[in-house]
């Protein structure tokens, strides 16, 4: 079995394969979307990404301000929004959808290639790590839907590429440059370019001066930028448990396939020896690793291309070593292709299934088609869902400070009218969006709970939309 | 002659023909500890009230060739998630045999097993047949064991066996191939019987850090080993867990339990209750051979079964493993580590002037263990086969059966399984959580409906909620119930049946 998959891997023609493969599996998915109409679930971040870019494609200029929430937060620049709306600008708002994510796809895995090369990787390695990574759910995920983690990976390593392959001062500028751009996605991603560019003036083995000066001035850039953004715009999304965001086998959307992070465990023992030399690696591996707790699935994307180079050595490791119980070495190698493949047929079979709640899809049209006014009061994580189908402000979604997450928790648990009624008049609340879902549990969990109870029982809400248990109220204002 | 019949023909080969005295010793050690057991369960007919739910699978299967994967009765229709091996072993006796032999015999020779299973691995551990047979003794009178094995039919009985034997080839496959392939399949079929194949795993793992942490020879087969069993447990691990994994998320291990039980089966590690449940004399022998195989000496075996209590430890510390279940592997497998303190005990004697009453020292110290265990094992079971359905509650189960077909029944938690099992209707809650739906409301509502205090039409709503049909009180009934219109008493031995009749209709 070993010998046939070193065979497999030695052949001349096999990254023509794994082009072809990376094609096939990107396309099935732009399908699958396609075949949704949806951009991925209610609670899918992408709503908010092509809400913004569609908003700078129109005006032609990036929005100062943020309206889509009751709080009119202060924008923050996202170099992803920016390239989504040029792309809409040129191609609409379909194509782009599918198209953006399918190039940035294709030029990451050529990036990846070249930068794998460019540090001296064997073929043979580099076929495994590019393999694996591909068939990654994380992979797919990132590189088929509107992420912008997907954009600061290409520019991350296409920066990192040029960093360490020329020697020309233009192309160590835009290599530069690139890497500032990078600074603009999230703070982790920051953090992550800075280090990265650490390891590649420590390959490159540039004069300690310069690399130190932009290294510097990185740093400064990162701390300027962001010291003026609040708190919990850097420490965002899921609410999810941590194994639930980390396992794509627990069903999360980003997560890794378990066989692959055992695979990158193997690597990394395997290297284990190298530590001295390699400790800069390890250091990313472990402060991403640390990045994780923190920023959960913001964290995940940059884990993706160090933990398939890892994964990539610990499954040559495997493959290449002399098993004493051959045929168990051979059942070995089975199981973990069967394991990989496993968890990419449920990856793709989990976005087949996973589709936007319909009742909650038509009361959010019928919202946007009455073109109703004032602000409406939801789950939080239908924030981005509501903002862009209904075309209204809500009260909180996922970049909301903490205020007013606490205002939308504060009126979901509302049981007193009057409290009720001072806080809608005063943020303009003129809705209640209620799902099946959040009275079973992701809101309240006993049908007089909170804002139920009032809804019930106070002659101020009117119920304007009822279909399969998902309702919209009209706030009475006084 | 075939290759693979040569080696298993090697396998044998030490036998000898005649029986050695080992053997009669360990034969007599083994009959004593299935007479206890049918001792305790010769005069009952009644299981635990959690067996019911293993016999409505086992039955199933009889029948149709497949476990019950959705029930139309359990909480009025639901789906089951079931690990169905150990319920198809069970299955195969009932097909020859008659009930009460097939779930009240053969459950109990299969438990005794695992004396002999003990034997094999003490004397890998120790090379001492003594030794051997001293933790044979003291498993045979493990207090925990012998009481939740005795009439419960749970798949724990099935999969304690397969671990200690996958412990077993483990330690042997260095010999002999064939027993790599033996802990194999045992290892798989553990997978397909019960979640504490995933701490076989665990312990494995500790077991090689340990080896490198002590600078133990060890060989590369050992990793081959475990790798290819870590993988193959995480592949079925994801393939069998897949939608409870998808539905519960990592919390699945609670197994869905009420909040409100979680504490009571997930109990953090009491060191009272542990040495009570495991027996003071294994408890103690145990411990002071882990303390001197952890400080002073070195020695594969014991390191092996010290990474498995170390695991079991940890994970029943941290509450992701029921207290119960947990005791249980760590009373064998401290009842095992009693084999090397024995030795070392023995072999120290023989050092000093009473090596001329070793003889006497042995027995002493066969009676002081089994005294020990024995008397903790005899209330454990005691206990146990006390706390079964009595025939008076069986008896309001068979006239259940008397109402409708598509009846729904109220009772407390402990009597679902016994409803669908022998009533054959519906229940509103049961001990099957997972998959089950609503477990905390239903768990509320039905502490609800059991309260002394609890209003009438809050009662009767709850009622009709789950659509209930007919409800079973085993005490006193609440007084609601009490000169009430909408319930009529159908049924009484002391355990009562009383007919809903009546409906609120909720105001909108």
């Amino acid at each position: 079995m070993n010998n046939l998959i070193l065979k497999i891997i030695r052949h001349r023609r096999i990254f023509l394969f794994i082009w072809v493969f990376a094609i096939i599996l990107l396309l099935i998915l732009a399908v699958l979307h396609l075949k949704s109409g949806m951009l991925g679930t209610e609670t899918s971040e992408q709503y908010h990404h092509i809400r913004i870019a569609s908003e700078i494609a129109d005006t032609k200029k990036i929005p100062s301000t943020d309206y889509a929430t009751v709080e009119n937060r202060e924008y923050i620049i996202n170099p992803y929004h920016i390239l989504l709306a040029v792309f809409i600008f040129l191609l609409g708002k379909d194509l782009s959808i599918l198209i953006l994510p399918l190039i940035l796809g294709i030029l990451m895995l050529l990036i990846f290639i070249l930068t794998l090369n460019q540090m001296g990787i064997d073929k043979e390695r580099v076929v495994l790590i590019v393999f694996l990574t591909i068939i990654s759910p994380t992979f797919l995920n990132i590189f088929s839907t509107l992420n912008d983690s997907s954009l600061a990976l290409v520019l991350m390593f296409l920066a990192f590429y040029l960093l360490i392959t020329f020697r020309q001062w233009i192309l160590q500028f835009v290599s530069i440059l690139l890497f500032v751009i990078c600074l603009f996605f999230n703070l982790f991603g920051a953090v992550i370019a800075i280090i990265f560019l650490t390891l590649g003036y420590s390959i490159e083995k540039a004069k300690a001066g310069v690399s130190r000066l932009w290294i510097l001035m990185l740093i400064v850039v990162t701390f300027v930028y962001y010291s003026h953004v609040p708190l919990s715009r850097l420490f965002i999304y899921s609410t999810e448990p941590y194994l639930g965001v980390l396992l794509s086998d627990l069903g999360s959307f980003i997560g890794f396939s378990t066989f692959f992070l055992v695979l990158s465990l193997v690597g990394m023992m395997t290297f284990w020896k190298r530590k001295s030399e390699l400790w800069l690696i390890y250091f990313i591996a472990l402060f991403i690793f640390i990045g994780f707790f923190l920023f959960k699935n913001i964290a995940i994307p940059y884990a993706l291309l160090f933990l398939g180079i890892f994964a990539g050595f610990g499954f040559y490791r495997i493959i290449a070593s002399q098993w004493k119980l051959k045929l168990l070495g051979n059942l070995t190698l089975v199981l973990i292709l069967c394991g990989l493949f496993f968890s990419t047929l449920s990856y793709l079979n989990h976005v087949k299934n996973s589709e936007f709640n319909p009742t909650l899809l038509q009361s959010l049209e019928w919202l946007n088609k009455n073109d109703r006014q004032g602000a409406v009061l939801s789950y939080q994580g239908y924030g981005f869902a509501i903002e862009y189908i209904a075309n209204m402000p809500v009260v909180a979604d996922y970049l909301s400070s903490e205020k007013y997450v606490n205002l939308s928790n504060y009126l979901l648990s509302q049981r007193n009218i009057e409290r009720f009624g001072e806080s809608s008049n005063e943020y303009g609340i003129r809705y209640v969006l209620i799902t099946p879902e959040m009275r079973n549990g992701l809101v309240w969990s006993r049908k007089d709970d909170g804002l139920l109870f009032l809804l019930k029982n106070s002659e101020n809400f009117n119920k304007v939309f009822d279909k399969n248990d998902c309702e919209v109220w009209e706030v009475e204002q006084k | 002659m075939p290759q693979s019949f040569i080696k298993f023909y090697v396998l044998f080969e030490g036998v000898d023909a005649k029986i050695k005295w080992e053997y009669f010793v360990l034969g007599i050690i083994f009959l004593i500890a299935l007479g206890i057991r049918l001792y305790y369960v010769h005069n009952t007919s009644a299981y635990s009230y959690d067996a019911y739910f293993s016999i409505r699978q086992i039955e199933n299967i009889v029948s149709t060739g497949a476990p019950i994967y959705h029930d139309d009765l359990s909480y009025s229709g639901r789906d089951f998630f079931v690990l169905p091996f150990s319920y198809y072993v069970m299955a195969f006796f009932r097909l020859f045999l008659s009930e009460k032999i097939a779930f009240l015999i053969i459950p109990n020779i299969i438990a005794s097993l695992l004396v002999i299973i003990v034997f094999l691995i003490a004397y890998e551990v120790t090379k001492n047949k003594i030794g051997a047979l001293f933790s044979s003794a003291l498993v045979a009178l493990t207090p925990v064991y012998i009481s939740k094995t005795i009439i419960s039919l749970s798949p724990l009985l099935i999969a304690v066996i397969l671990f200690f034997l996958c412990i077993y080839f483990f330690m042997k496959y260095e010999e002999n191939i064939v027993y790599m392939w033996l802990f194999l399949i045992c290892f798989v079929l553990l997978l397909f019987t019960h979640e504490i194949a995933y701490l076989l795993i665990f312990g494995l793992l500790i077991y090689l850090l340990f080896l490198k942490l002590e600078n133990l020879k060890h060989v590369q087969e050992d990793i081959e080993l475990v790798l290819f069993s870590l993988l193959a447990s995480l592949w079925i691990f994801f393939i069998v867990f897949k939608k409870l994994l998808l539905i519960y998320g990592p919390v699945v291990i609670w197994e869905n339990l009420p909040k409100a039980l979680v504490e009571q089966f997930y109990v953090k590690f009491d060191i009272l209750t542990a040495v009570y449940q495991c027996g003071v004399a294994p408890f103690l022998l145990g411990l002071y051979a882990i303390f001197l195989y952890f400080f002073q000496k070195k020695k594969k075996g014991i390191y092996f079964l010290i990474s498995m209590i170390l695991v079991i430890f940890s994970v029943t510390w941290f509450g992701f493993v029921q207290f119960e279940t947990s005791i249980i592997l760590l009373s064998i497998l401290l009842a095992l580590l009693s084999a090397q303190t024995f030795v070392i005990f023995v072999n120290y004697l023989k050092k000093t002037y009473f090596a001329n009453y070793l003889v006497l020292f042995i027995l002493a110290l066969f009676a002081i263990g089994i005294v020990l265990s024995g008397a903790a094992a005899d209330q454990s079971a005691r206990r146990e086969i006390f706390n079964v359905p009595d025939e008076k509650e069986i008896q309001a189960m068979e006239w259940l059966s008397y109402t409708p077909e598509n009846s729904v029944i109220a009772a407390p938690l402990n009597f679902g399984h016994l409803i669908t099992s022998i009533g054959k209707r519906g229940n509103v809650m049961d001990t099957a959580f997972l998959l089950a739906p609503d477990v905390n409301q239903r768990y509320e509502d039905l502490i609800g409906i059991y309260d002394k205090y609890t209003p009438e039409t809050e009662a009767v709503n709850v009622l009709n909620k789950y659509g209930v049909t007919h409800i079973v009180y085993v005490d006193d009934e609440p007084d609601y119930v009490k000169d009430s219109n909408c319930f009529k008493l159908l049924f009484d031995n002391n355990i009562k049946i009383y007919k809903l009749t009546c409906r609120v209709e909720e105001y909108e």
